[in-house]
C-alpha cells in the first residue's frame, strides 16, 4: 500500500512538474503575441545578440538569427501594401508575392547589416502609448556607450493574430515615408522590374556594405 | 379789352385771395400755430422703414417662394457676410475662427455667426471629400516631406531649419532622390519677401498638401445681427462689433489678415447711408439752387422769402399726412422732400409772377390779387389735381414703395395750392412784391429770342417730327437693370466686395434656392438643375456625404500610417537657444553647399530651385552684414522674424493635420446640427443651392439663369429670382400706373376743360415729351431701374402744369394779338421749371446711384418738358390763334 501511494504521489508531483515546465512556455508564446512591448522586447534582445556574436558569425548566420523573430514581429505584408499605396492593387497576385519576399528578404537583411558589432549599445524602452485605429506606440531609445541616444519608437497594430510592427520612426523619421517616397518614384517612373532589381541590389548592399 | 364775364369759379378763388389779404395778421398767425403743433407732431409720428423686401406687395407668386424660404431657413435672412483675405491658409482659417468664435459671444449684437467651413466636423473630415487619387498624392507629399517635419518639429528654430536643409541637399547631391522644390521654392518666397517689406509667412499647410502657395487665401463667415427695424440705421452698431471684435483679435490695419464686410444687411446698411446722404446733400443745394433762382424770377426778397415760407410750412404739412395717413417714409417716399422743394414753389411762383403783371397795370394791389386769384386759382387747381391724380396713380400698383410716395406726394400738391391760395396773398401785405422793371437792352435781345418759335415754326415743325422718328426707332431698346447692386454707391466697401465675390468664377454670391419636400424630390430636382449650362454647380444634404467613404478610409489610414504619431512632438515654438553667430554659420554653410550643387549639377532637376534659394540666401546674408555694421540689437531681431516667418505656422499646420488624421465615417443623419440645419430644415423640407456659371450682375446673364432655373423648378427663389421678378413687377406696375395716370389725367381735364381741342392741346406737348425722354434713355445709356422708373408718370405730372398754363393763358388772353412767349405765364412757367429742375438736378450728385440716375433722369425729362411747352406747344399754337381772329 505504502509504495502505490508513494508512486501515485510521484506521477502527481512529475504531472504537475511536467505542466508546470509546459505551461510558462505556451504562456510565454501567448504573451509573446499579446503584448507589444515584449514584442518589441524581443527584437531588441535579438538584436543585441546578433551585435554580440559580431565578428563570429558571417551575414548569413545573422541573417539566419535574426530572420525568425523578425518575420514573426513585423507584418511585412501590411508594410509593403502601405508603402505601394494605390499601386500595390495595379500588381498581379505573383507581383504582389514577389515583391513582399523580396521586401521581407531585404528588411531582414538591413537589421543583420546594421547590427553587426556591439560597443556597449542598450536598448531601452521608454513608454508605451495607445494610438487610434488599434495601434500602439512604443517608445525606446539605443543608448551607445558614449551616452548619446538614438530614438526608436515602433508602432504596432493588432490584428487577427496578435501585435505585430507596421511602422518604426528612427529620431522620428517614419520608415514607411522613407520608404513610399522611394519605391513609388521607382515603380511609377522606371516600372515593376526595376524595383525589384533595387531591393535585391540593396540586400547585396547590406551583405557587402 | 373785352373783360369776360366771371365764372364762379373765379370769383371763388378772387374772393379766397382777397380775404386773405384782408385778414393778413390772422391768417398768418393761424398758420403758425397749425405749423407748429403738426411739426410736433410729425416728429413724434413719422417712422422709417427701411426693409426693402416690404416694399413690394406680398401677394405677388415670388415672395410667396421667398416667405416659404425665409420661414424654414430664417438663419440665411438679412444677414452680413464677412470677407476674411490673407496671404496663408492658416492664418485665414485662424483668423475667421477667432472672429466667428468671437461674434458667437456677443449675443446682445449677433443671433449666430457661421463659419461653414472651419467647422469642427468639416476640418475633422475633410479629406472624405478629396477624390482617391488626391489622397494619393496628399500621402507622397507628406511621405516626402516627414523626414523633415518629424526633425524641425523637435527643434522648430532657423538654426535647425538650416542644418537639416544642409542635410537634404547632401543627400541630393550624394544621388539620393528627395523631392525638395517645393520646401525650397517656399523658402526662397518667403525670404525674398521679407526682404522686399512685405513680409509674407511660409504655409506649411500648403507644402503638406503639395499645392503652390498663392498670393491670398479667403474664408467667408456667414452673420446674422440682431437688427432693430424701427431704428434707422438698424445695422450700425453690429457692424461697429465686428470690427471691434477683429481689432481685438490682432486685424489691424498693419496686419497680414483683411477683414471686409459686406452681404444683405451691410449692403442695405450702406445704401440707407448713401440714400440718406444724398438727399440731405441735395436737400440743401436744392435750397440753395431754388433761392437763386427765385431771385432771378421775383428780384425782390420780400417775395423770396414769401415763396421760401410756403414752401415750409407746405413741407410740414405734408409731412404731418405723412405721418397721420401712412405712418412711417420708407426708401422711396424719403425722396419726396427733395421733390416737394421743386414742386411746392410752382404755384407760388405762377401766382407772384401773374399778380406782379397785374400790379404793373395799376390796379391797387387788392384788386390785383383779387384778379390774380380769380384767374390764376382755376388753372392751379387743375393743375394740381391732375399732377395728385399723375401720383395717385401709384397707389394701386404692387409696388408698395411707390405708392406710398403716390399718397404723400399727391395730397402734398393738394396741401401745396391751398397754401399758396392762402398764404402767399396774406404775405403781400407785408412782402409785397415790386413791380418789374425791365432793363431795356436785354429786353429787346429777350423779347426777339421769345419769338423765334413763333418765326421759326416751320423749322419747328420739321425739328419735331424728325426728333420723333428718332425716338420711335430707339424707344423699344429701352432696358430696365435688375442688379439691385448697381442703385447702391459704388465706392462703398461692402458694393466693391460684393462685386468682387459675384466675379468669382468658384463661388458666386448670388445664387439661386430650390426648397424640396423629400428625398426624392430633391435628387430629382438636383439632377435636372445640374444638366442645364447656365448652371455651374447645384449642392444640396447630399453633397455633404462624400461617396466611396470605405475606400477613401482605407487610404486615409494609410496616410496616418505613414506619416507616424505626430502626437509626440512637442511643437511650441521655443526661444532659439542657438547664438546669432551660431545662425549665421548655419545659414552661410548652407548657402555655401548650395552654391557647391549648383557648379557640380547645373542641371539636375532640382537645380531652378536651388538656385532661387541660393539667391534669396545670398540676399539675406548680405542684408545682414549691412545690419551688423549698423550695430545694435538688429541682427537678432531681424533672425527672429525670419525666423517666425518661416516656422510660425508650423504648429497650427500640424495641429490640422493631426486633427484631419482622425477622419471617420458618417452618414447624413451623423452631421452635425451646425452644418445640417442649413441643408435640411426642422420641418424636413430640403434646400437646393444653384450657382450660376456667369457672372450673374450682368442682366442678359441673369434673366437666362433665372429663367433656365425656374423651367426646371417654378418654385426656385433666392435674390436672382427676386431681382427678376421683383424688377419686372415693378416694370408691371409702372405699366399699370402710367396707363391709369393717363386716362385719369385725360377724363379730369375733358371734365375741367370740357373741351376737347383743350385737352388735346395740352397732352401733346406732353406726349411728346415722354416719348423724347423714354428714346433720351436708351441715347444716353441710362437703363430704368427701380429707383429712377418713378420719373416717367412724375413728368407727366409735371408737364401737365406746364401744358394746362400755357393753354389756359392761351385761351384766355386779355389781347388776342397777345405772343403767349412774352407773358408771364411764359416766365412762370420757365422759372417754375427751373425750380423742379434745380430740385431734381441736385439727386443727380448724390453717391447713391439710384437716387443720382432718378435726378438725371429727371432732369433730362424737365428740359425736355421745357421745349415742348415754350418751343413746340406755341409754334402749333399760332396758326390756332390766327385761325380764332
Amino acid at each position: 500500500m505504502k509504495v502505490n501511494h508513494i508512486i501515485k504521489l510521484k506521477v502527481h508531483v512529475l504531472a504537475v512538474a511536467f505542466m508546470l515546465s509546459v505551461m510558462p512556455l505556451s504562456w510565454a508564446d501567448n504573451a509573446a503575441t499579446d503584448n507589444p512591448e515584449q514584442i518589441v522586447r524581443d527584437l531588441q534582445d535579438s538584436l543585441i545578440q546578433a551585435m554580440r556574436e559580431g565578428d563570429k558569425i558571417n551575414f548569413q548566420e545573422r541573417v539566419d538569427i535574426l530572420a525568425p523573430v523578425i518575420s514573426q514581429s513585423h507584418d511585412f505584408d501590411l508594410i509593403i501594401r502601405t508603402v505601394l499605396g494605390s499601386n500595390w492593387g495595379q500588381l498581379d497576385p505573383e507581383q504582389q508575392q514577389l515583391i513582399a519576399d523580396t521586401f521581407r528578404q531585404l528588411s531582414i537583411a538591413t537589421y543583420a547589416g546594421q547590427f553587426n558589432e556591439y560597443e556597449g549599445e542598450q536598448f531601452e524602452i521608454l513608454q508605451q502609448r495607445s494610438l487610434p485605429r488599434d495601434q500602439t506606440l512604443i517608445r525606446s531609445q539605443l543608448i551607445k556607450a558614449d551616452s548619446s541616444k538614438i530614438d526608436f519608437d515602433y508602432v504596432l497594430q493588432q490584428g487577427r493574430e496578435g501585435w505585430h510592427i507596421v511602422n518604426i520612426l528612427v529620431d522620428g523619421v517614419s520608415d514607411l515615408a522613407l520608404k513610399r517616397t522611394e519605391y513609388r518614384t521607382v515603380l511609377q517612373r522606371d516600372g515593376f522590374s526595376a524595383l525589384i532589381e533595387m531591393l535585391k541590389d540593396k540586400i547585396l548592399l547590406a551583405e557587402h556594405g | 379789352m373785352t373783360e369776360p364775364s366771371h365764372s364762379p369759379s373765379y370769383r371763388f378763388f378772387a374772393r379766397w385771395a382777397a380775404f386773405s389779404y384782408r385778414n393778413a395778421a390772422l391768417v398768418i398767425l393761424v398758420a403758425l400755430l397749425v405749423a407748429s403743433l403738426c411739426a410736433v407732431y410729425t416728429s413724434r409720428n413719422l417712422g422709417v422703414h427701411t426693409d426693402t423686401t416690404e416694399m413690394l406687395s406680398e401677394e405677388l407668386p415670388f415672395r410667396a417662394n421667398d416667405i416659404r424660404y425665409m420661414a424654414e431657413f430664417p438663419q440665411h435672412n438679412d444677414t452680413m457676410l464677412l470677407v476674411v483675405d490673407a496671404p496663408t491658409p492658416e492664418q485665414v482659417n485662424s483668423a475667421a475662427k477667432q472672429l466667428t468664435e468671437a461674434l458667437k459671444q456677443d449675443t446682445n449684437n449677433f443671433l449666430d455667426a457661421y463659419y461653414l467651413s472651419g467647422d469642427p466636423f468639416l476640418e475633422r473630415n475633410g479629406l472624405l471629400f478629396k477624390s482617391i487619387p488626391e489622397l494619393g498624392y496628399i500621402t507622397d507629399q507628406l511621405s516626402a516631406a516627414q523626414p523633415l517635419i518629424a526633425r524641425i518639429a523637435g527643434d522648430p528654430t532657423l538654426y535647425t531649419f538650416a542644418t537639416i536643409l544642409t542635410e537634404a541637399i547632401e543627400e541630393l547631391r550624394s544621388g539620393r532622390k528627395l523631392e525638395l522644390a517645393p520646401i525650397l521654392n517656399g523658402v526662397s518666397a518667403t525670404l525674398d519677401a521679407r526682404l522686399a517689406g512685405v513680409p509674407r509667412a511660409l504655409s506649411w499647410q500648403t507644402l503638406f498638401s503639395g499645392e503652390k502657395q498663392e498670393n491670398t487665401y479667403q474664408e467667408l463667415i456667414l452673420v446674422k445681427p440682431n437688427l432693430d427695424y424701427s431704428q434707422l440705421f438698424s445695422a450700425q452698431q453690429p457692424i461697429a462689433a465686428i470690427r471691434d471684435a477683429a481689432q481685438q483679435i490682432g486685424m489691424t490695419d498693419n496686419a497680414p489678415e483683411k477683414l471686409r464686410i459686406t452681404g444683405e444687411a451691410a449692403l442695405a446698411y450702406d445704401e440707407l447711408n448713401s440714400a440718406m446722404l444724398g438727399a440731405q446733400e441735395a436737400g440743401m443745394l436744392a435750397l440753395v439752387m431754388v433761392a437763386v433762382v427765385l431771385f432771378f424770377a421775383l428780384r425782390t426778397a420780400g417775395a423770396i422769402l414769401a415763396v421760401l415760407l410756403s414752401l415750409v410750412l407746405g413741407i410740414i404739412l405734408t409731412a404731418t399726412f405723412a405721418a397721420f395717413a401712412v405712418g412711417h417714409l420708407n426708401l422711396i417716399s424719403i425722396a419726396f422732400a427733395v421733390l416737394y422743394i421743386g414742386l411746392g414753389v410752382d404755384y407760388a411762383i405762377h401766382f407772384l409772377l401773374r399778380h406782379q403783371e397785374l400790379k404793373g397795370t395799376n390796379l391797387t394791389v387788392l384788386n390785383a390779387l383779387h384778379a390774380t386769384g380769380g384767374d390764376i386759382g382755376r388753372a392751379l387747381t387743375v393743375c394740381a389735381i391732375t399732377t395728385a391724380i399723375g401720383f395717385y396713380a401709384f397707389i394701386p400698383t404692387a409696388y408698395q414703395g411707390v405708392a406710398e410716395l403716390g399718397i404723400i406726394s399727391g395730397t402734398g400738391m393738394l396741401i401745396s395750392l391751398i397754401v399758396t391760395l392762402t398764404i402767399v396773398p396774406a404775405l403781400q401785405r407785408y412782402l409785397p412784391i415790386r413791380k418789374r422793371k425791365l432793363p431795356t437792352s436785354s429786353g429787346r435781345i429777350g423779347r426777339r429770342l421769345l419769338d423765334l418759335p413763333i418765326r421759326l415754326r416751320k423749322l419747328v415743325y420739321v425739328a419735331t417730327l424728325l426728333a420723333l422718328i428718332v425716338a420711335i426707332v430707339a424707344l423699344p431698346k429701352a432696358k430696365f437693370d435688375y442688379n439691385l447692386l448697381n442703385l447702391n454707391d459704388p465706392q462703398a466697401e461692402s458694393v466693391q466686395t460684393f462685386q468682387e465675390l459675384l466675379a468669382d468664377e468658384k463661388d458666386s454670391a448670388w445664387h439661386s434656392v430650390v426648397l424640396a419636400d423629400n428625398q426624392q424630390e430633391a435628387k430629382q430636382i438636383a439632377a435636372r438643375l445640374e444638366k442645364l449650362q447656365e448652371v455651374d454647380k447645384v449642392i444640396s444634404i447630399f453633397d455633404l456625404v462624400p461617396a466611396e467613404q470605405a475606400e477613401k478610409l482605407d487610404f486615409i489610414n494609410e496616410m496616418a500610417l505613414t506619416l507616424g504619431p505626430v502626437v509626440f512632438l512637442d511643437s511650441s515654438l521655443s526661444a532659439d537657444t542657438h547664438t546669432i553667430i551660431e545662425q549665421h554659420a548655419a545659414l552661410e554653410e548652407l548657402n555655401n553647399l548650395l552654391t557647391q550643387f549648383i557648379v557640380e549639377q547645373p542641371d539636375h532637376q532640382t537645380a531652378a530651385s536651388v538656385r532661387a534659394l541660393n539667391t534669396a540666401l545670398t540676399g539675406l546674408l548680405t542684408h545682414l552684414k549691412t545690419i551688423n555694421s549698423n550695430g545694435g540689437n538688429n541682427e537678432s531681431q531681424f533672425l527672429d522674424a525670419i525666423s517666425q516667418d518661416l516656422l510660425g505656422l508650423l504648429p497650427d499646420a500640424l495641429e490640422r493635420l493631426q486633427v484631419a488624421l482622425e477622419a471617420t465615417p458618417f452618414t447624413q443623419q451623423e452631421l452635425p446640427e451646425s452644418i445640417s440645419s442649413h441643408w435640411y430644415s426642422q420641418n424636413g423640407v430640403y434646400q437646393i443651392a444653384v450657382y450660376p456659371t456667369d457672372n450673374i450682375g450682368d442682366n442678359d446673364a441673369l434673366r437666362n439663369f433665372v429663367r433656365a432655373v425656374q423651367q426646371a423648378a417654378p418654385q426656385a427663389t433666392g435674390v436672382p429670382v427676386i431681382s427678376l421678378e421683383a424688377g419686372e413687377a415693378v416694370v408691371d406696375a409702372f405699366i399699370h400706373a402710367f396707363s391709369l395716370a393717363f386716362v385719369g389725367v385725360i377724363l379730369a381735364l375733358l371734365v375741367l376743360l370740357r373741351n376737347f381741342v383743350d385737352t388735346l392741346l395740352v397732352m401733346t406737348p406732353l406726349l411728346l415729351a415722354a416719348l423724347f425722354t423714354g428714346a433720351a434713355t436708351v441715347l444716353l445709356d441710362i437703363p430704368f431701374n427701380f429707383a429712377n422708373i418713378i420719373a416717367l408718370p412724375l413728368l407727366l405730372g409735371i408737364g401737365i402744369d406746364c401744358s394746362i398754363h400755357m393753354v389756359h393763358r392761351y385761351r384766355n388772353a386779355a389781347t388776342v394779338s397777345e405772343n403767349l412767349l412774352h407773358t408771364s405765364t411764359t416766365r412762370a412757367i420757365y422759372y417754375s421749371a427751373l425750380t423742379t429742375l434745380a430740385g431734381f438736378g441736385s439727386l443727380a450728385f448724390s453717391p447713391h446711384q439710384g437716387t443720382a440716375s432718378m435726378g438725371l433722369l429727371l432732369a433730362v425729362g424737365v428740359v425736355l418738358t421745357l421745349i415742348c411747352v415754350l418751343v413746340i406747344l406755341p409754334a402749333l399754337l399760332y396758326p390756332l390763334s390766327q385761325r380764332r381772329t
